[in-house]
């Protein structure tokens, strides 16, 4: 495993976020002095139903099979479940392509994220989070604003600018998948920032689904 | 006009790790369809092989109807659609006869606005229709 990755790692652990417990990052258990639990982890989301919770490489196959299980435990509610559906793959995207972090297994190199699902009375919520370089996570949160702030309509409106623009070296800020997520979600993003060493942040993102 | 026959083209759903929508585009009759769900490995490859497929055709002259009937597909498929729907443009604007269908289930309001904002897009006219 790579210096910087465990680099990471520990200063997560340092931070007030030790409730993110790496499963990937065996580096933890080298110190055994330090008990791992996941007690915290547990607790955090424990006061809601949990309809999927992963932390770990997310692949194109974790991300066909946690949708394959989204879709047949959401198919009574169909309007939602097809919403939730959609705004996973988006979001899943997003850490395939664009987390900061990266664990490696036999030579493949995996992002990193945190995936979670819970369901209240009212509604689901999609969460995710995943390591965002420090660089480029100010103009992320921008774009959420810049979302949050707009009525549907000019929220089409910027979509379509969005999509007619050429494929740049990489979808930056307003990327056409937040917007489609708010679109999706008819909700606000709710963003947070936590940074975690020089290099990078953590970056949470969480959108409600009305049931 | 191509003196070359233009060939049938045809790729099968699949629904694995991706989701690959089942392409029917008929050269004789003209009748071309997009149906399933589009979330592909590589995007850019798949709705590239339609585009060079209508360009052809388009040489041909000949009327063309193009059925859309996806249930779901990623915003990097959503620039593809587009990409398709603004040369079916082009071709009408050529002269080109050009009927283009969008089914949608009945109460997927989201998959309607899509329709909408693409119609809005592209100028072109697209018959709603609900199952």
């Amino acid at each position: 495993m790579a210096k910087k990755e465990d680099a990471n790692t520990k200063s997560l652990w340092q931070s007030d976020y030790t409730t993110f417990v790496s499963f990937t990052n065996y580096s933890i258990f080298k110190d055994m002095t330090r008990k791992l639990s996941l007690f915290e982890y547990y607790s955090l989301i424990q006061h809601e139903d949990v309809i999927i919770s992963y932390k770990g490489p997310v692949t194109p196959v974790i991300m066909s099979e946690i949708s394959a299980d989204i879709r047949s435990k959401l198919a009574d509610n169909p309007k939602a479940g097809k919403k939730v559906f959609a705004i996973f793959m988006e979001l899943a995207q997003n850490i395939l392509y664009y987390s900061a972090e990266k664990v490696t297994f036999s030579n493949k190199k995996d992002s990193v994220g945190l995936l979670l699902i819970t369901e209240t009375q009212e509604e689901y919520i999609f969460s995710c989070g995943n390591l965002v370089e420090n660089d480029y996570v100010n103009e992320l949160v921008e774009s959420g604003e810049i979302i949050n702030s707009l009525e549907r309509e000019d929220l089409r409106k910027l979509k379509k600018e969005q999509r007619n623009k050429p494929q740049g070296e990489r979808s930056k800020g307003a990327g056409i998948g937040l917007i489609h997520v708010a679109l999706t979600s008819g909700n606000p993003l709710q963003m947070d920032v936590r940074q975690v060493n020089d290099q990078n942040s953590f970056f949470s993102l969480s959108v409600k689904i009305n049931k | 006009m191509s003196e070359q026959t233009l060939e049938n083209l045809e790729i099968e759903g699949e629904k694995g790790t991706f989701f690959t929508p089942s392409v029917k585009f008929n050269a004789e009759t003209g009748v071309c369809s997009l149906e399933g769900e589009s979330y592909l490995e590589d995007t850019w490859e798949f709705y590239d092989k339609l585009l060079v497929w209508l360009q052809k055709y388009a040489e041909t002259g000949k009327p063309l109807t193009f059925d859309f009937k996806l249930t779901y597909f990623n915003t990097s498929s959503s620039k593809g659609i587009l990409d398709l729907l603004k040369q079916i443009k082009n071709y009408e604007d050529q002269g080109g006869e050009i009927q283009v269908n969008w089914y949608h289930p009945e109460d997927d309001e989201d998959n309607v606005e899509e329709a909408e904002d693409f119609k809005d897009d592209t100028g072109l006219e697209i018959n709603l229709i609900p199952y």
